[in-house]
């Protein structure tokens, strides 16, 4: 079946109560990859993106009755996963205020222990590369560089316009190139 | 710039990050189990019972008010005399009584 005529019976079944939740798992298994390799990208650990994927999927279940199916389920999905995240590093810094290290060291760190990190010298050099970006700007290259997601669709995303997400994935590569270099 | 456009592209853009084996099945079936074992919350919260319940907590806290206000009221009352009563009695001694008493017993003798 393809993608298109899944999520149309996906869309169906969500606005019918009796196979609300039918489809609503269907749609667990159609997105949960993508969705889970945008939330560990930004927060790096495993443990934390099972965390933030398993709240999003919560939150949509529970909010399902706010999808107007007017915008794609993924960009629906996409919205609730980065509001997730973002408030999850949010209550991380807060959590390490009083803490010595900043909470992108700290992140660093963990991913250098972590046992489901397959990258080489160089990736992990890429991704100390982009913790030193902001998040705002972290998120913008992340979705482009790896997931190669249009700029139309970010803007869907992240309520950021076209020129603004251009510009910002432009100073992003800047920086990383950058630091890539000089190190 | 030339070779900075180089590090880039010879770092490419794999994904270097894997999860454990299966986890994508288990997730799926873990949020399943949590969703169709579980009302959704927004059922849970509008309850009809729960209105109830609230009218009731609403009546026993307005009841609970309006009786605190009017014993409260009493109550000042009651300790407005029993004050009135403490200032008169300490404001009389031995001699005031005395003069009392022989006051009305020379209006006996009059």
């Amino acid at each position: 079946m393809s993608n298109k005529k899944e999520e149309t019976e996906i869309i169906q079944g969500l606005s019918n109560p009796s196979t609300q939740a039918k489809a609503f798992s269907a749609c667990v298994r159609m997105y949960q990859e993508r969705l889970y390799w945008h939330i560990r990208k930004m927060v790096l650990s495993h443990e934390d993106a099972n965390d933030v994927l398993q709240n999003t999927f919560m939150k949509a279940w529970n909010g399902i009755n706010n999808f107007r199916g007017d915008s794609q389920i993924l960009t629906w999905l996409y919205k609730i996963a980065t509001n997730e995240t973002m408030t999850f590093l949010a209550n991380k810094r807060l959590r390490n205020l009083s803490g010595i290290e900043e909470v992108e060291n700290l992140l660093l760190n963990q991913l250098r222990s972590d046992e489901y990190f397959s990258g080489a010298e160089a990736e992990m050099k890429l991704q100390e590369a982009i913790l030193t970006l902001p998040e705002k700007q972290r998120l913008v290259f992340n979705m482009k560089y790896f997931d190669n997601i249009t700029y139309e669709q970010m803007e869907e995303i992240l309520n950021t316009s076209v020129g603004a997400l251009k510009a910002s994935y432009h100073h992003a590569t800047k920086k990383i190139e950058k630091f890539l270099t000089d190190s | 710039m030339k070779k900075e456009k180089n590090i880039l592209e010879q770092t490419g853009n794999r994904n270097p990050f894997v999860v454990p084996d299966g986890y994508f099945e288990n997730f799926a079936t873990n949020i399943d189990n949590s969703i169709f074992e579980q009302p959704k919350l927004t059922k849970r919260i509008f309850m009809p019972w729960m209105y109830l319940a609230a009218m009731f907590v609403g009546i026993f806290l307005i009841g609970n008010l309006i009786y605190y206000v009017h014993f409260q009221k009493t109550n000042d009352v009651n300790e407005f005399s029993d004050l009135y009563e403490m200032y008169v009695t300490s404001q009389i001694d031995q001699s005031v009584m005395y003069d009392y008493y022989v006051s009305d017993d020379l209006k006996d003798l009059e």
